[in-house]
């Protein structure tokens, strides 16, 4: 019982101390952004590895999400004999839900575990304490590249992923199950708000900065050797992943309150 | 050669139960080449990183240049590490960055350096290491030896006051080995560097120190000269030297 305790308390500790670390180097990447920023070229160069290269992914997740919202939605809705109001749906669940946090687990899975794997072998590889011999900070030089990248593009790829998903469904729903398309567009624009896309890009904007930090930070605290990489990213996968669905949940909250006080 | 640079003052390191510093008491001079001997996971590695603040000690003082090392930041301890070059037993190159990348870097990422002079010196490292023509390859191309001598080339780019060396010759054959031995003599005699050489291989130590020392069991061991380590009659050393199992 004594040792059962003992460890839990040990690893309460960890968690404690983990959530410490994790803060500080948040901290620390804002302090950098203002205090040094990184060159453009870096930047750039983290954007095109991390973003264009996950365009393919976003565009079959949003394509495929929009089409499976029509057909599912259909065969309820028909039902009821409101098939037509397909096009709001769709567009709504994806500005809205589906957009931002199905394009920010599959930026996740993609970059955030090629994220920490980068870091977690320079870390066990030593490089990460060359470049502190060489006069840099490792969170300048490696962290803040990546955090502004994410953040400027997991808004742009979660755009691109609520169009092509509003696509989908048109195609599913107005070429495929008959719904008609004027009402597709219609009821798309009417029950759209621009609130809604501003609330969605906001999420995306958070989903892309948890996406950096985290998975940096799992891979600059990487152990030993190729088991120590593998844990650290596979840890920072799944845990973005949870971080993600648990912030959804407190930004819908806000967004829709924001919207409650000044919209109405 | 009388002005002591380094100074560890009873520094203490464990790792959970493992003591891997007891204590320790040591002064580099100016000007001398230090081989600090030991056995493998004997903790050498771990001296070394105190030097620069990689790792803090749990208990002790570390000085460099009059210096307090354990009192300063991480940022503070930048102008130290720009005086300090470190060659990583595996020389931990930047993978991303080719050999002209690497070398340059202690250059063109804090020094305002024109871009024609930093080319002239990356070229005159890597020849100083003997190496021509492969500034466009990155590390993955290269040989272990070779990775090693970028690493001493890019070390030596930002013109250090010290050279610390963790274990240059492990794992290569003895002609690269040799090769390494000279280079690092050659950089201590011809450009006046204060070297720190930490190894297990005895042909190493013999080329490069002009003074040895044995880290065992936590603390140091004097040795001397050379030519006073292979006559040593301090027991611990001798074994050390002469590979005899205790």
């Amino acid at each position: 019982m004594a040792a059962g305790t003992s460890t839990l308390l040990e690893r309460a500790a960890g968690t404690c101390r983990g959530v410490g670390e994790y803060a500080n180097l948040v901290v620390q990447t804002f302090g950098w952004i203002f205090r040094q920023p990184p060159r453009m070229r870096i930047i750039t160069d983290q954007m095109f590895r991390l973003g264009v290269r996950s365009v393919p992914v976003v565009v079959t997740t949003g394509v495929f999400t929009g089409m499976v919202l029509a057909v599912q939605s259909y065969q309820q809705f028909s039902r009821l004999q409101v098939e037509n109001i397909i096009g709001a749906l769709v567009t709504v669940s994806m500005v809205k839900e589906l957009g931002p946090v199905l394009t920010a687990l599959m930026l996740a899975g993609r970059i955030g575990s090629s994220m920490a794997a980068e870091l977690g072998t320079m870390k066990v590889t030593e490089q990460v304490d060359a470049l502190r011999t060489l006069g840099s900070n490792p969170i300048q030089y490696l962290v803040v590249p990546r955090f502004i990248a994410c953040v400027l593009l997991a808004p742009a790829l979660t755009v691109l992923a609520d169009g092509v998903g509003i696509v989908g469904g048109w195609l599913v729903g107005v070429q495929l199950l008959g719904v008609d398309n004027h009402y597709f567009w219609y009821h798309a624009a009417d029950y759209t708000d621009t609130w809604d896309i501003l609330a969605g890009v906001v999420k995306a904007f958070v989903f892309g900065g948890i996406i950096a930090t985290i998975c940096c930070y799992k891979g600059l605290n990487a152990g030993h050797g190729a088991e120590g990489v593998g844990q650290a990213t596979t840890s920072a996968n799944v845990l973005t992943c949870m971080v993600i669905l648990v912030s959804n949940f407190f930004l819908a909250i806000v967004t829709t309150s924001l919207y409650d006080i000044f919209m109405r | 050669m009388n002005e002591t640079l380094i100074r560890f003052e009873n520094v203490y390191k464990s790792f959970r139960s493992l003591v891997v510093l007891d204590n320790l008491d040591l002064e580099v001079k100016r000007g001398e080449s230090l081989v600090i001997l030991g056995e493998s996971g004997s903790g050498k590695t771990v001296l070394l990183k105190h030097i620069i603040g990689l790792i803090p000690p749990d208990s002790g003082k570390v000085y460099f240049d009059g210096e307090e090392v354990t009192a300063l930041s991480e940022a503070e301890l930048v102008p130290i590490r720009k005086r300090v070059g470190y060659v990583f037993q595996n020389a931990a190159l930047f993978d991303s960055l080719t050999v002209s990348e690497n070398v340059a870097f202690g250059l063109t990422e804090h020094n305002r350096v024109p871009e024609n002079e930093v080319r002239e010196i990356v070229a005159s490292r890597l020849d100083m290491v003997g190496l021509h023509g492969i500034e466009d390859k990155m590390p993955s191309e290269l040989s272990g030896g070779m990775r090693k001598r970028v690493g001493i080339a890019r070390t030596l780019a930002t013109d250090p006051d010290v050279v610390v060396y963790d274990e240059p010759t492990t794992g290569l054959d003895p002609i690269r080995a040799h090769m390494i031995d000279d280079l690092i003599a050659r950089v201590h005699y011809d450009l006046g560097v204060t070297s720190i050489v930490v190894t297990h291989d005895m042909e190493c130590a013999y080329r490069v120190a002009t003074r040895i020392v044995l880290l065992w069991h936590g603390k140091l061991v004097e040795g001397g000269t050379p030519d006073e380590v292979r006559n040593t009659s301090n027991p611990e050393l001798k074994n050390f030297v002469e590979g005899v199992v205790t």
